[in-house]
């Protein structure tokens, strides 16, 4: 996929979050759209600042850290850990739904500016 | 104090990474880290291989001494000795996913403790482990028969 496609899809997830939001049982999908969307971002960003990226999440991390992008690294392996954790029964509640938004939200910014 | 050994069957790139990340984790965060266990298909040793187009990655569920289920205030702290150890060895083929519980475990589901007993390999501990731990198999045994002092 191309830059744009990326960030279309990246949107596209958030507008998904803004109409999720006001449930409180949409917690795991709003978690999962952000995850995702944090995804396109960062495919997004490599692309503007590097020419590559990933195409799978994957290895994502060692790939950020081999780019020099440790903070942007560290913020995917948070996701991850947010994400993963409802795998295993884990409840996700409003402040894994915050936090989640709190990562997507610096993800975008790297990603955009 | 001191580290179990890695399971044999990992490879030694990946295993160079589990011994980085939970030797940085006990160094920085000693305070808090009360035990890290390795779980999921490569404790069971049912794991994809390393030439399989996707891996499986390497699961640990460390746990900390606190009771807020995200781990907050240290989060950031633990997951930057995350990365940190991750950029030592960019060359391990597995990825390793690093799992964050407060000591009450309570939010976990049943079904995942009570696999986490069964299949759990337990790498570092300080202490009892938590309650619903300790309730199930114990993982301890497991520890001390590997040589490792509590």
């Amino acid at each position: 996929m191309k830059a744009d496609a990326h960030r279309r899809h990246a949107e596209s997830l958030e507008r998904a979050i803004v109409l999720a939001r006001p449930d409180p049982t949409t917690s795991v999908a709003i978690i999962e759209n952000a995850w995702g969307a944090a995804y396109h971002w960062i495919s997004y960003g490599c692309i503007r600042k590097y020419q590559q990226h990933r195409d799978k999440h994957q290895g994502l991390t060692a790939y950020l850290v081999g780019l020099g992008e440790q903070r942007l690294a560290q913020w995917w392996r948070n996701f991850e850990d947010v994400r993963q954790a409802g795998f295993y029964g884990n409840q996700a509640g409003e402040s894994e739904v915050q936090e989640a938004l709190d990562l997507l939200g610096r993800i975008r910014t790297w990603a955009t500016t | 104090m001191k580290m179990a050994p890695i399971p044999a069957w990992l490879d030694d790139a990946t295993s160079a990474l589990v011994e980085e990340t939970v030797s940085l984790l006990i160094k920085r965060h000693a305070n808090i880290l009360l035990a890290v266990i390795l779980f999921g298909s490569i404790a069971r040793h049912e794991e994809r291989p390393v030439e399989d187009s996707c891996p499986s990655d390497v699961d640990l569920l460390a746990i900390f001494d606190t009771t807020d289920r995200l781990v907050k205030p240290y989060r950031e702290d633990i997951f930057a000795t995350i990365i940190d150890a991750c950029a030592l060895h960019l060359d391990a083929p597995r990825e390793v996913n690093v799992l964050l519980s407060d000591r009450t475990m309570q939010t976990w589901d049943a079904m995942f403790l009570d696999n986490l007993a069964r299949d759990g390999i337990l790498l570092y501990a300080r202490g009892s482990l938590p309650a619903p731990l300790a309730a199930r198999q114990s993982l301890q045994g497991v520890l001390e028969d590997k040589g490792v002092t509590l």
